[in-house]
């Protein structure tokens, strides 16, 4: 084996992922073993089409070797179909919610798609997120049902979960599309000890260039990252939510007031937690250079001091981006049940148990004798 | 250095440690495996590929690792990971060959979108390609082995790759992965083809691999400007007919054979255009090897 071989093993690949999406115009000095690492990096901690975009917006991807640019213009290709996808799979929940007037404010991936955040087209979409008035929730999934999709196919156990425990409906889905359509009432999972007023979302919710369909606004959408970055119980795809909420702020944070309404918001709707661990793991994992005052500020959020100690080590080593060199995987997985566990759930343990369990039985395998799509 | 100058156990001690990186053009492919039988089937049917330098950029990263859990004792499997993920369910591991093949293909056909992806077979003869696009069960592995195994240049039995810029068609040279009676026909049509083990049971019933001609994995990365598309239409016992069909029919049977048409979008649209517009197109039905043959040389002879 040749000394070169060697190397490959060497490069720390999650190091460099964050270096290349922080400042690009390194790419150009990588040589072909770190390239390998780094794109398998990038792609497994679903940023590849993002590391695209990066490279592209800084002029620099026609420059680079032809392998990783070909794989680079791939992934950013296969990306911007699912975020064109995305707003048209928007435009069908529009009509089909139009006759009943149906208020309808447009979350997470496909709102960024429509407000043209840079990061938008790199997401890898499976679904679309919208929100409805907890009080029309059922009759927004029958006029989806009305008109022509359908509701997964659930047993009994799922369907008491979905409606007891969480903020949203199961998934609906259309025959032959892609992405399903995910029906929310409000942005925490009323399992949790976040108790937000739904109400201040609709009357802060933006109008955008869709008639119909409105935007949270620039403060609340942080905080709905900010939620869904600690929330999910599902572990894989962290670092891919923290690059979104990096995003958000350096879109958002060069406008005027928007760091001391984002802290008083956060403070009005009882989400402080979240959004200052948010401001610790996007410091520590991706240096994102949220202003002095607002950090000082968020401290007014944080726990007792050995908890931050804990939480603050833990959140590094969980959000960092996972290398797919390391095998087998180091089980982060179990850390991130045990934070969640331990400071987001108000779900019964006799009840969660089981739930994680069985969410982590069912992980999505695909089958490789069937026809891509 | 080609894989077949090297020692199976060469082969084999270092798929266990770092990994055999291979030029799978246009890819490299770098396979790790614990498992001796894996090195030992590779080795055979990827004798003629060239073996990239352990530092070399690999695209795609493989591993063929043994399941865990208490039926590894009773039934051994096997996973495919790809970038430390495991996308698919484990196979038994007498099948971890069949597994890699398939999970290459489904892995290569999620990264390619910088390309247009038939679901198509093609060969080439003269500087020109003949693509037969078709869907499973046409017949379209075994016509292309068939033809390649008489002078033409083997592209793929399953990927036609078509440049965005040009709709020129590139080489995805692999083993022909062939199924059940197929495997009996191509060892009667050509006794002195390499067909590697017989793996019974699989999904798709029984599955061999007939090795890809040592010329054509040697002149993988020529593309060729596409001479004929010919849509392969196998019936047991069939006359062979080759009819001439209109353009815009051709065209909206290739674009909707794609596995990516939506993907690439309006690039997508004039590579499909490009094709049509530079050559004829037909449907071809079937009923043996080398009435299939007599009918292709009717309509690609004189580019010969």
């Amino acid at each position: 084996m040749s000394a070169g071989g060697r190397a490959v093993a060497h490069v720390d690949a999650p190091a460099l992922l964050v270096d290349a999406i922080l400042a690009p115009e390194r790419l150009a000095a990588l040589d072909m073993a770190a390239w390998e690492r780094l794109l398998a990096c990038a792609r497994r901690n679903a940023v590849l089409a993002y590391l695209a975009e990066r490279a592209m917006r800084e002029g620099l991807i026609d420059s680079l070797p032809e392998a990783p640019r070909a794989a680079l213009h791939s992934a950013r290709t296969s990306a911007a179909r699912l975020s064109q996808l995305a707003r048209w799979e928007l435009e069908r929940v529009r009509r089909a919610f139009a006759p009943a007037a149906m208020p309808l404010i447009a979350l997470k991936g496909v709102a960024y798609v429509v407000r043209a955040l840079p990061h938008a087209t790199t997401r890898i979409l499976s679904d679309i997120d919208v929100m409805v008035p907890r009080d029309r929730i059922g009759e927004a999934e029958q006029a989806l049902v009305d008109a022509g999709w359908q509701g997964t196919k659930l047993d009994a156990y799922d369907q008491k979960y979905y409606r007891e425990w969480s903020h949203e409906i199961p998934p609906l889905h259309y025959p032959g599309r892609l992405l399903s359509v995910d029906v929310h009432h409000t942005i925490c999972p009323p399992v949790s000890r976040l108790r937000p007023d739904a109400a201040q979302f609709w009357a802060d919710a933006e109008p955008c260039e869709i008639p119909g369909v409105r935007l949270l606004s620039p403060v609340d959408s942080v905080l709905h990252a900010a939620v869904h970055l600690f929330f999910d119980s599902d572990f894989d795809g962290r670092f891919r939510e923290l690059v979104d909420l990096h995003e958000l702020l350096t879109a958002f944070g060069g406008v005027s007031g928007f760091w001391d309404a984002l802290i008083a918001r956060a403070k009005m709707q009882g989400l402080g937690r979240p959004l200052y661990y948010t401001f610790v793991a996007l410091t520590r994992v991706l240096r994102t250079p949220v202003p002095a005052a607002a950090l000082a500020a968020s401290r007014a959020f944080a726990p007792p001091p050995l908890t931050d100690r804990w939480m603050t080590n833990t959140l590094e080593t969980v959000l960092t981006p996972v290398d797919p060199q390391i095998w087998p995987p180091a089980n982060r997985a179990r850390l991130w049940l045990l934070f969640v566990r331990s400071h987001w759930l108000r779900m019964p343990a006799h009840l969660l148990v089981p739930h994680l369990v069985r969410k982590s039985m069912r992980r999505v395998r695909v089958d490789p004798l069937a026809a891509p799509r | 250095m080609n894989v077949g100058e090297l020692s199976p156990a060469l082969v084999s001690s270092r798929m266990a440690a770092d990994g055999l990186a291979v030029a799978i053009p246009p890819v490299t492919v770098r396979l790790r495996s614990p498992l001796r039988q894996v090195a030992t089937q590779f080795h055979s049917l990827y004798a003629d590929y060239v073996v990239a330098d352990a530092s070399d950029y690999a695209d795609i990263d493989v591993r063929l690792v043994p399941a865990g859990g208490a039926r590894r004792w009773l039934r051994p499997q096997v996973q495919f990971v790809v970038d430390g993920v495991m996308p698919f369910d484990a196979f038994p591991q007498d099948h971890a060959l069949p597994l890699f093949e398939w999970g290459l293909n489904w892995v290569f056909s999620h990264r390619m979108h910088d390309h247009l992806v038939l679901h198509a077979a093609a060969v080439a003869r003269g500087g020109r390609a003949l693509l037969l696009p078709a869907w499973p069960g046409s017949g379209k592995s075994t016509l292309a082995a068939s033809l390649a195994s008489r002078g033409w240049r083997f592209f793929s039995d399953e990927f036609g790759l078509v440049k965005l810029d040009g709709g020129d068609v590139i080489p995805f040279v692999r083993p022909v992965a062939l199924k059940n009676q197929s495997i009996a026909v191509m060892r009667a049509f050509d006794p002195h083809a390499f067909i590697g083990t017989s793996f019974p049971k699989t999904r798709k019933g029984t599955v061999a691999h007939l090795r890809a001609p040592a010329e054509s994995v040697r002149r993988a990365r020529e593309p060729a400007r596409v001479g004929a598309v010919v849509f392969p239409d196998f019936e047991a016992g069939a006359e062979a007919s080759m009819r001439r069909i209109d353009k815009a029919t051709a065209f909206l049977k290739l674009a909707g054979n794609a596995f990516n048409y939506e993907v690439v979008g309006e690039r997508g649209f004039k590579a499909v255009a490009a094709i049509i517009r530079g050559c004829e197109s037909y449907i071809l039905r079937y009923g043996d090897l080398d009435a299939a043959h007599a009918a292709i040389e009717g309509v690609m002879g004189d580019r010969a």
